[in-house]
């Protein structure tokens, strides 16, 4: 850490970093040619998927499975969120030195907005306008999930990412919270949008959006003071 | 991303260098001995530079907390370490995939567009004073460069 900025005669070690992006592509992907693996710059392992992979998923699961599809994909997706919160409050918390919980918030968002590009999952932006009745709206642009979603479907597919934020914000606030999608880039939309909230009010969020409700739609009835609990 | 002179060795991989891509090679080779003299230059100058800014934009601006005034501090000391280094290795990529990605967000974020408008101007009067006109052309537009793209 710097020293503090008050003092008139600071001195800065030029050897000591100054903490920042620790998701910066270039220093957070590394790869070994040689044995052909990809790790992050805290010795995790990560795995590249190819486009045709996600396609393979989504379009094999659908045959596989039918409808259940968007259940396998969603646990799929909780369990990857809880693995991913785990590295990123290990990464950041090692970095930073100091538990997760004690970061400055406009250093922790910033961090997971960087996390979400540098793994390439797209640009996502958290709107807190709601928090205080207990919603939050989550966008993410660029997705490749949505990219590669088969043009067949007429509603948001994005399970996958609708359970890992679930499971993601769960972890982070030790609530059993849930996460449903209400709008896809696949779909025309200008942004893939989330909405994340208790478990409870969101229990029939999916059918919401199954009846055709919009997200705004979908938010008002969230925010419906009946709907509190 | 490779730098610029990564990408020409790149591409001239099983050929040689057509006469242009030698000159940049040269000039780059050339321009070394000066450049990690600026390079050492700031490293020694650095907290100086910083800490002389901060406290002339603490008399500037007497109502700065002291979160703004840290994160200043640190933004500062983040320009200067890798605009040297963009400078050193020649590649402004670096400057953007490193620095400005991430400050841009917090200046949003904070709000510190007004106070960046009068540091950067503190900022670049102090390089004035701590570098030779000869010294200061080979860090400046690196840091103009920064300046444009957090305030305009």
């Amino acid at each position: 850490m710097v020293t503090s900025a008050s003092s008139p005669s600071v001195s800065f070690d030029p050897y000591t970093p100054v903490l920042a992006n620790y998701y910066t592509p270039s220093a957070y992907l590394q790869g070994d040619l040689e044995s052909g693996l990809l790790q992050s710059r805290h010795g995790e392992r990560l795995l590249a998927l190819p486009e045709a992979l996600l396609r393979g998923i989504y379009s094999g699961l659908e045959y596989e499975t039918g409808q259940a599809a968007r259940l396998v994909l969603r646990n799929c997706g909780r369990m990857w969120g809880k693995e991913f919160f785990r590295r990123f409050a290990q990464e950041l918390s090692d970095y930073y030195q100091k538990p997760l919980a004690e970061l400055e918030m406009g250093i922790f968002l910033q961090n997971l907005k960087q996390a979400w590009k540098t793994h390439g999952w797209g640009l996502i932006e958290i709107d807190w306008t709601y928090k205080d009745q207990g919603v939050l709206v989550v966008s993410i642009r660029n997705s490749p999930f949505a990219a590669l979603t088969p043009a067949h479907f007429k509603r948001p597919m994005g399970f996958l990412e609708a359970g890992l934020l679930g499971a993601w914000f769960s972890q982070l606030t030790g609530q059993d919270l849930l996460c449903v999608q209400t709008t896809s880039e696949a779909l025309g939309a200008k942004s893939n949008l989330f909405v994340v909230s208790s478990a409870a009010r969101l229990k029939d969020g999916e059918a919401w959006v199954d009846s055709g409700l919009s997200h705004d739609q979908v938010l008002e009835k969230l925010l419906q003071p009946n709907q509190a609990g | 991303m490779a730098s610029a002179l990564e990408q020409m060795l790149i591409e001239a991989e099983a050929r040689y260098l057509k006469p242009d891509e030698l000159r940049q090679l040269k000039s780059y080779v050339l321009g070394w001995p000066k450049r990690k003299h600026v390079y050492q230059v700031l490293r020694e100058r650095e907290s100086q530079i910083v800490s002389r800014t901060l406290n002339t934009l603490k008399q500037e601006m007497p109502s700065l907390s002291g979160q703004v005034l840290e994160l200043c501090q640190r933004h500062l000391l983040l320009l200067l370490r890798h605009s040297a280094m963009a400078m050193l290795l020649q590649d402004e990529e670096l400057l953007k995939e490193r620095l400005i990605e991430w400050v841009e967000e917090e200046v949003q974020l904070y709000g510190l567009q007004s106070v960046y408008e009068i540091a950067y101007r503190i900022f670049q009067q102090e390089l004035r004073e701590h570098l030779a006109p000869g010294e200061l052309e080979f860090i400046r537009p690196l840091i103009t460069q920064v300046q444009v793209a957090l305030l305009f």
